[in-house]
Formats: C-alpha cells, structure tokens, sequence
C-alpha cells in the first residue's frame, strides 16, 4: 500500500499487526463487566466509546459487545482471560485476520475522513476515546479516535488497499491545496 | 479595454486587473470581478444566443443564475461545459466561451428561418404533425434529434476532478443577502454551528445591487465584518456555492464551484465539491426573482429586467442603454430609473401599471420630480434586432405612444425562490397583491427568510433573518439600515398585456420560445391542467426550469380559466435548483474508485499466476488460470477435467463464515437453518439452507460442530453481507433472550478447497499427523507450522476438503497444498471451473437458482426441511400457494441437438410461445461432453423426459433441450463419500 506523509497536515500508516479479540456478554451483564473489569484493568467503555486499559485498547463495538486489540504475543493469554472472566455469561473469538487497523494522524485527519464520507468526523465531541461506524468510499469502517491528532480506522482486509489508497489521493489533495 | 458601455468608474470589479477572454472567436477584455455577461455589455455586445425553437436573437435579461437566453459554452476538450449561463460565469484570463444552438453564426443563422415559419409551428406542432405508424417515427426522430438540445455535449473525457465531502452544522443558511448575513450572525452569536452557502463568488446578495448603511457602516464594512465574526466563530463560508437539492431529514447538497466552466484547477485539480450537509436546522434566504411582463418583442436584445440593468450599472460599472424605457408595477424600478439617470442615461418613461391615485411612496415622488413618469401606462411592443433596441411603443393615457429608446427594464414584481423550501415538502400561500406564491407551511426544520419569504424592505428582512435564526436572538439586537436605504416594493400585481400588443411574439417562457399566444392556443385545446399545459408547450422546461416564466404562465392560465392563480395548481419542484455537472455527482466514484476492489488475501499469490480475473460483486477472484495459449473456456475445461480426474486447488477464502458460540448456539442455527443442525455432534458438519421470513430461500452453507457449545456458519460469497445483516437482526431482535454470540469471521479465516479422486492424498501429505476426515468431517491440524481446521465438504461432487487457516498466514498453507496438488498432476482451478462443476453436480448458488423467488420445494429441497419447524419462513412457507401448480420448479436441460444451451435463454415449448421457464446456468459436461444447463420450468418436475426450446433473442441463439434431472454427475453421491 502506498503512504501519504504530510506530518504537517496527514500522515497515512499501516501500523504492526496486533491481536483483535472480539467478546459478547449475553447474561448478568453488571457481574460479567465486573469480571472483565478487574482483569483489564479498567471498565469497559461505553457505548460508542474506546479506553486504553493496560497494554490493550478496548472499543465498543455494538450492543454488549466489545473489541480488545492487544499486541500479539499477549493475544492468546488474552483471549484465554477474557474467556475465564466472561464464564458463562459470554464468549470470546479471535478476530484478528477479520480487520485491518489503518492510522491517520496530523491536524487534518478530520477533513480527510469527511471526503467520500457520510460521517459529522468534525464535531468537536468526536474527540479521543469516541468511535464511530460509518461507511466511506463505500467501505465499511470503524474508528477510533487516539488523540487529538490521531485515529484509527479498521476495516476489512479486503477493503483496505483500496480504501488507503482513495485516502491517500485525497490527502495528496490536500496537501497540494495548501 | 473598458468597453463602450463601462462606466469610467464605480463598480465591485477590480479595475487593476485585466482580464482577456474571448466570445465567438474574438478577444475581449473585461475586469476581475466581471461575469461574461458584465464583461460582453462593457464591450457594446448585445447579441449573446440564439432562442431554442425559433432561434431568434436574444441578449442578456437577467444578472444571475436566473438567466434564460445567455447561454453559453465555456472551455474545451476535457474542460468543457455547455449551456452555462453568461450571467454565472466569472471571467478568468483565457476563457473560451461560444454562444450555441446557432449555424453558421450567431450573427447569420440559418435556423432563424423557424421564426418564419412560427405561424405554423405552434405549441404542440409535433402533437398534430408527427403521425403514423412505427416506421415512420424512425424518420421523425431522426428530424427532431437533430432539432433537439441546446448546446452540445463534450466530447472528450472529463479532465478535472471532482470531490464529495459530508458536513455537518446546527444551522445551514443559504444565501448571504442581507437577512441570509442577519441570519448566520444570530445563529452563530446563539453558539451554533453555522455553514452560510452563497452562489455567488462575493457574499451580500442584493446589497451589491443596493448598497445601504447597516448598524452605522457601509455595506461594504457589514458584510466584510460578518465574515470575520462568522470564521472567528468557527463558521464554514462556502462561497460560488448553490444549493442544488434539499431532500429528507434537512440534507442539503451544496455544490462547490472551485474552477468556473473550462478553467484549469490549481494544484490539488479540484473542479467542484459536492458537499452533503446535514443540518440541525435550514435558512433559506435565497431571495426573489423579479418576473418579465407580457409584450411585443419582449424577448428581444436589449429588454432587461429592471434589477439586472441596476447591478451591472451598480456592481459592475456597465451601462446597458443610454435611452431606457422604464415598465414596472412597483416601486423597486424606480431605483432603476434613477440609478441610470445618475449614471448619465435619459429615460424615455417610466410606464407605471399601477393607478395615478394611489399615495406614492418618496422614491417614487423623487423620480416624479424629475423623470416623465405615467400611471396606468403599458409598453405594446419592443421594436428591434439582432443588433438591439430601436425603439417601443407604449400605451400612456390610453393613446398609442412611440417612444425612442435602445433599453427596457422590466420589472413584473418580484417571486420568492420557493425551490428548496418546495423541495422539503413546504406548502405554499399567496398573496394577490404582490402576485406571488411565499412559504407556508414547513415539513422539516427549516425556515425561510428575507424576500424569499416575502418580506419587504432592508430593516423588516434584517430584523425577519436575526429573530427566525434563534429562538435566543432579541430583536432589538438585529442589524438595523438607515432609514434612506428602506424601500418597500408596494407591488400591485398585474398580468395583462396592452391590448394592442401581439400575443405571438409576447414570450413567457424565452428558453423555450413559448408564448402568451401558446398557452391560450392550449388551453382552447383543452389542456387545463397546469402539468399538462408544461408538456404540452414545454413551459418551464430545460435548464432554466421556468425560473422566471412559471408564474407568468401560471397568471396566464388562470386567466383562461377564470380561477384565481392557486387554484390551477403548481409544477413540482424537483432537484437540481439549478443545472449540477455529472462530474460533481460521480466525483470520486470513477475509474479506480467506481467502486471499492474486495481483494482476497491471496489476492498477490494469484496474481503471480496471471488469472483472467472475475468480479463478484465487490470481490475480485481468479476465474481461470490459462496456460500457454489456452483461452477461458479450454483453460475452465481443463481445470474441470482435472478435478474430475486427479485433483484442484481453489481458493474459497471469501466465503461468509461465522463464529456462533455459547449454550445457546445450537437453538439459535436452528432458527437460522430449515434443516436440522442443533443436534450434530461434535466435529462433524452438515449443508444447510436459510430462508427469509416470506420462505423464499436466501442462501445456502454448512454448519460445524467445532465445540459442544461452538458452531461455524459458512455462507455463500455473494451472501455473506446479507448473511450477517440477517443474523444480526434475528439475534437482536427476534432472539435477544438467548446466551448466543455471533461474530463474523469472514475475513479472519482464509480457507483452500482441494477436490478430485486424489484429494484425501494431498490432504494426508500436507497434514500427516492428522488423520483425514470423512465426508462431512471436520479435524484440527498443523500445516507449516501453521494451525488449520479442516472441513471434509464438496461443491464439486469429487471427494473435497476445506483446509482453514489464519487469513494472515494463509500464504504458507496455499503454497504447500498448490505444490502437493500439483506434483501429482493437480492444479489451480477458478471460478469458472467451479461453476462448471457444480452445475454438473446441480449443486445451487446465490444470485442464479437462489434468485429470491424460489422456496425449497422449487429447488427440490423439502426432504431437507427439518419437519418440526422452528426456522424462520417455516410459517410463511405453509402458505398454500407454494404447493399450487403452475411454480416455477428447478430442473435440467440437456442440449439434444449438439448446440450449446444459451445462459439466461427462456424456455418455450415451440417457437413464438410464451416461456414456460428459464436457464440459470449452462456448461459443458465434462467427462460426457455436450451442453447442460440448471434452470426453473413452469411444473418442471413433473416434464421430465419433454423436448423444449432454449431461445436468446439478445444472443440470437437456439438450442433444442431435453428436461433432465439437475443433476448430470454421480447421482448416488459415491464420488464424494471416498
């Protein structure tokens, strides 16, 4: 995949693979969260919302259900924990091959994710620790607001060649309208 | 370079900067700042186009985008825009712009000699002229083809690019005249988000017209501290930015023009930004068009609405005439009177419709003190050229009066711009006075503000934009204008030519050449309806949209009818406003982008095996892997034949996969699945079928006991979206109470299918520590150190194995499978092949038999029903109609005559009948030869053995077919079971 780096407006990354872990709570959901809670090290975030607990990155992805990104050597002890805590009252899958992450960081990464979009990516409460799924150049996307200065996007693997490389144009763009 | 008609100074235009540019071939020059139109009257030009049907000379008439006869063409090649209006075009240096419809030349053109003709050529000609039969329209389209259209459409690709981008605001205001400005300052100052959309390059609307004094400055000073306060704000000011459609839920497409027509883009190659905003709450404060009045020649060069001539005199420094003759029914013309008299023209008259007796406000008293001014005055008919104006006669004092003159300003009163208000659903009031339709009602968030909604006089629209923008804004805190500066338009409305002047040559509608005369002529013929009176003479058509014709017409008709005006109706509204670029509307969805490239993980290690690639839906996929010189169909035969014989190695990563688990995994399949899964046993695995809510079948897998308390779903590629949005819904909203979990792993799992009589051999070879499953079996292995699932299943009807792994190491196992495939006489094999064999096997797929209309009894799939129910479309499928003769039922065909079956070809019992079925899919039968095929016959089952037609009229071919079975491969299922 090409690059984009404007570090003065957008730079484009593919960061190192890492372990995405998926899990679902179905029943007894205060205790389960309590469980998870304590193992993480934190609460679980929100709704439309993300934390970095430890040395994982937890996102709210839909309804009671979670996404862990941790690096790939913690991903199975992980997994393994999120199993033990969740016991009866949920499951855990590995997704890790299911997402690609995408980085963009510089000042401008909201007016980029505003081209080919559908998404308010510039509302100010859109800030670090939100997420949103949207669609952009017709692919589907999820992002996770790192900083100030910084998101991530995931999508799937196969969209992500063509989606980094419309993201890519459009950065160029404006870079060169400056 | 100032031209003959600019003024030596004055104006909004920068008189530092030269602009050249050229019209028909010839150079002009003009100022930064000017439209084409400013520019061309600056230098004497007055003839600009030609009309549509009568191609009669026609000049400039309006300043803005209402304008209805400048049209022109600008740039060329890649960079080219037809039917863009004079009046909306900045000049830039190097502008190419052509007037059009005209041959050999505007000045000479040959098509003026339909106005000759006209007495024969009235509304509706074609209606009465065109008859006969189907051969003969061949002709008569060919006729009226070359007749149609406007300018011409360019011929090169676009070479420019275009972007969308959303945006989001708590208060959208379009247009940036004085309550448009009044309006975003309130909402901005009440903490909002605010995006203020102007169509023109300079913000101020009608204050560029009439400047005034706002809250003690110039308006000058007001509207540039506007500005500052609304960025500082943190506002978004789009400028040379229309409002083009206003749809559901307050969005708002505004598009951006970043280059005007035929210009080269800056750096970054950005033509125009279509912005997709989606609002809190909408302003409109787009204004009002003042309207033409009904007389003699009132199309002809040198005719202007009274408001243009003022803004080209006042904002561009350009004086259209030195003699005018001024025809109003308000007061707003006065200004013109006076502005021109200023500037040094002589008025001829000022030809009042209203009565002598009426109070007359100041201005009008000031213009009485110094111009010759007549109460109850009409003009009869404009005299002239192509060249312009030569004079008028008028009736004063009920005489018939000449008058000298080389320009009229026109002003009929004044319509709001409804478009967008109409566009979200808003109704309409009127007012009989004035003569216009304003808003009413609204049906979404949305306002309406300043003249377009009506409101007369400066400080009445500052205050009306401050107080509607925010609920929080106090009127005492609006913009407030010197006292001079408020004038009201005190409209009396009057519809009715001079009865002297001749309804022939009274236009209506100038674009479409469509006169007073006409709409009579259709309404005598019966054409009562307002829509069908549009159709009938084109009124209000083509680019303009009837800008500033509908009312005029609308008048015209009620008269006929003896109704008042709302009581015949309006013309829909529709999108765009005003004329949008396909390109804004593509923008990025071209070439690469037209739509997203699904690559699979093995997307690079096939592309190293030079594939025909296929598209599935997004997907791209190997189709075959030719060698040599081999063409598709020897290469899918080839592979076909292989795995037939030896062994095949595809790549099945794309197919839906999902990750059921928890102790209610196995009660969740079952309402998924219409066979019985909840009770398989650990490791083993079953094809299943889904089926919506109305029984229809939606798509068809298998499912995998992995754990007592995990499942795998598979699904098709082409279904695997749908698939999950279904799995979902029924988890969330039809299941919410079970201790389930569903995650789509679609693209976490990569899976390589290998099938042939050798298949288990490549199997032993590349997992030898495990054993190999049987059929419908499923193990856990270690391939290149890599960990793999793999399920014993086939499509093909050979002995098949699906070896799943990681999709990020996917590549290794690929690799070590291909090579052991391939040192036994295997070999890659794609899509086509695949299809090929499974329609040898009569195996179904999604988007062919399972196209939506077929319930498992079409297909022939009720024994696999689970006979307790439970699934969803269980119920729906008890309906007796899917047990009716006369379905649509899966069969066979065979080819008897040695051609091949047609795909897609209906099925007919002799030539020239109705069809009695379809082909779904053809090929070839590999071991046996000849042409098969899958398709549905009308109570197929029971036809078996019956000789039928498989006809393709759009590929002109026939075969003579035979009903069969669907299935033309191992019947008893020995091959697959090892």
């Amino acid at each position: 995949m090409t690059n984009a780096a404007h570090p003065d407006l957008v730079t484009l990354q593919t960061p190192d693979p890492s372990r995405l872990l998926r899990f679902e709570i179905w029943s007894d959901h205060e205790a389960a969260q309590g469980r998870l809670a304590k193992v993480l090290g934190g609460p679980l975030p929100g709704v439309c919302k993300s934390a970095d607990l430890g040395a994982a990155r937890l996102i709210w992805v839909e309804q009671n259900t979670w996404l862990v990104r941790t690096s790939p050597a913690d991903g199975d002890l992980t997994l393994a924990t999120l199993t033990a805590a969740l016991g009866q009252d949920g499951s855990a899958t590995d997704m890790s091959g299911a997402l690609r992450r995408l980085r963009i960081s510089g000042p401008a990464w909201r007016t980029l994710l505003t081209i080919g979009a559908v998404f308010d990516a510039e509302n100010p409460t859109f800030g670090p620790g939100s997420m949103a799924g949207t669609l952009i150049a017709h692919s589907p996307v999820r992002l996770d607001v790192i900083s100030e200065d910084c998101v991530d996007a995931y999508t799937p693997p196969s969209y992500a060649p063509d989606l980094f490389g419309f993201w890519c144009e459009a950065a160029e763009r404006l870079a060169m309208a400056r | 370079m100032s031209g003959p008609m600019r003024l030596a100074d004055g104006g909004l235009i920068d008189r530092s900067r030269a602009v050249s540019f050229v019209f028909d071939g010839k150079s002009y020059q003009g100022y930064a700042g000017d439209s084409l139109a400013s520019a061309l009257l600056a230098n004497g030009v007055v003839l600009f186009g030609r009309s549509f049907k009568y191609h009669r000379p026609r000049g400039v008439m309006a300043a803005g985008i209402e304008e209805p006869s400048a049209l022109v063409q600008a740039g060329s090649g890649g960079r080219y825009e037809p039917n863009s209006r004079a009046t909306d075009v900045f000049i830039y240096d190097g502008l190419q712009s052509q007037s059009q419809n005209r041959w050999p030349s505007l000045g000479f053109d040959l098509g003026g000699l339909n106005s000759l003709i006209s007495p024969f050529i009235p509304a509706g000609f074609y209606y009465k002229t065109f008859f006969g039969g189907p051969k003969l329209w061949l002709l008569y389209e060919q006729l009226i083809r070359q007749m149609a259209g406007l300018g011409m459409p360019p011929t090169k690709a676009d070479a420019d690019i275009y972007e969308h981008r959303a945006a989001f605001c708590d208060v959208l205001v379009v247009g940036s005249g004085p309550a448009g400005l009044a309006a975003a300052l309130s909402a901005s100052a009440a903490g909002s988000r605010v995006i203020l959309a102007e169509q023109d390059e300079r913000l101020g609307g009608s204050l560029l017209t009439d400047p005034a004094t706002i809250d003690g400055l110039s308006s000058d000073q007001w509207i540039a501290k506007a500005r500052e306060s609304l960025i500082a704000s943190g506002g978004r000011i789009l400028t040379r930015t229309t409002a083009a459609g206003y749809y559901d839920h307050d969005l708002v497409n505004l598009v951006e023009r970043l280059t005007e027509p035929g210009q080269t883009p800056g750096a970054d190659g950005l033509a125009q930004r279509l912005w997709r905003v989606r609002a809190g709450k909408v302003i409109l404060a787009t204004g009002a068009f003042e309207r033409p009045r009904l007389f003699e020649g009132n199309d002809l060069p040198g005719v202007m609405l009274s408001g243009a001539v003022r803004t080209y005199l006042r904002r561009y420094g350009v004086r259209a005439g030195s003699r005018a003759v001024i025809t109003t029914d308000n007061d707003d013309a006065y200004r013109t009177a006076l502005a021109l008299a200023d500037a040094g023209s002589s008025i001829a008259a000022i030809l009042d419709s209203r009565p002598a007796d009426g109070v007359h406000s100041p201005l009008v008293q000031k213009a009485m003190a110094q111009l010759p001014v007549y109460f109850g005055a009409k003009l009869i008919a404009a005299k002239g050229s192509a060249k312009g104006l030569k004079g008028a006669s008028a009736l004063i004092d009920g005489k018939v009066t000449a008058l000298d003159c080389d320009l009229i300003a026109v002003s009929g009163g004044f319509s709001p711009v409804v478009h967008l208000h109409m566009q979200a659903g808003g109704t309409l009031a009127w007012d009989e006075l004035s003569g216009s339709f304003s808003p009413d009602q609204t049906r979404q968030n949305q306002t309406t503000v300043g003249a377009a909604a009506g409101v007369d006089g400066l400080s009445a629209t500052l205050l009306n934009g401050w107080t509607k923008a925010s609920s929080k804004a106090k009127a005492k805190a609006a913009p407030t204008c010197a006292s001079d500066d408020d004038v009201a338009l005190n409209i009396i409305a009057d519809w009715e030519p001079a009865p002297q002047a001749s309804l022939k040559k009274a236009f209506v509608d100038y674009q479409n050449d469509v006169t007073a005369a006409d709409l009579d002529l259709a309404w005598r013929e019966g054409y009562r309806s307002v829509e069908h009176l549009k159709r009938y003479t084109t009124l209000g058509m083509a680019t303009d949209q009837g800008k500033t014709s509908n009312l005029v017409g609308l008048a015209r008709l009620a008269k006929s009818e003896g109704r008042p005006v709302p009581s015949v109706g309006l013309t829909t509204f529709r999108p765009p406003y005003t004329p949008v670029t396909l390109g804004v509307l593509a923008a990025e969805a071209t070439g690469a982008h037209l739509d997203p490239r699904r690559r699979p993980v093995l997307y690079q290690t096939h592309a190293a095996e030079q594939p025909i690639w296929q598209p599935v839906g997004y997907w791209h996929r190997p189709r075959a892997y030719p060698m040599g010189t081999e063409n598709l169909h020897q290469a899918a035969h080839r592979e076909s034949l292989t795995v037939r014989t030896k062994v095949g190695v595809t790549d099945v990563s794309t197919l839906g996969k999902f990750d059921v688990s928890g102790p209610d995994a196995a009660i969740f399949l079952e309402l998924i699945c219409a066979t019985t899964v909840g009770k398989l046993a650990v490791g083993r695995g079953r094809y299943t079928i889904m089926l919506r809510e109305d029984g229809m079948v939606m798509d068809d897998g298998t499912v995998w006991r992995t754990q007592e308390n995990r499942f795998l779903l598979t699904s098709s590629t082409g279904g695997a979206d749908r698939m999950a949005a279904h799995l979902s819904y029924v988890r969330k909203v039809i299941a919410p109470h079970l201790k389930v979990a569903v995650a789509n792993v679609q693209e976490h799992w990569a899976a390589v299918a290998v099938a042939g009589p050798l298949a288990k051999d490549v199997v032993a070879s590349v997992l030898p520590q495990m054993a190999v499953p049987r059929h419908m079996s499923l193990d856990v292995g270690d391939l290149a150190g890599v960990p793999t699932l793999t399920l014993a299943a086939s499509y093909s009807g050979e002995r098949a194995f699906e070896i799943y792994a990681p999709s990020d190491q996917i590549e290794p196992v690929w690799a070590a499978i291909a090579k052991a495939a391939r040192d036994i006489g295997g070999c890659l094999y794609g899509l086509e092949a695949l299809e090929i064999l499974r329609i040898e096997k009569g195996h179904i797929v999604v988007g062919g038999e399972i196209d939506g209309r077929a319930s498992p009894h079409d297909l022939g799939l009720s024994k696999m029903l689970r006979p307790a129910g439970g699934y969803i479309g269980h119920t729906a499928l008890q309906r007796p109609a899917f047990a009716e003769p006369g379905r649509l039922q899966m069969v066979g065909f065979e080819a008897v005559d040695g051609a091949a079956i047609p795909e897609g070809s209906m099925v007919l019992t002799a030539p020239k009948t109705l069809p009695v079925g379809h082909v779904t899919a053809a090929g070839l039968n590999v071991i046996k030869g000849g042409s098969i095929a899958l398709g549905f016959l009308r109570d197929g089952f029971s036809r078996t053995g019956e000789g039928l037609i498989a006809w393709s009229p759009t590929r002109n071919q026939t075969a003579k077919v035979k009903v069969t079975a669907p299935v033309f491969y191992d019947v008893a299922g020995v091959q697959y079971r090892d």
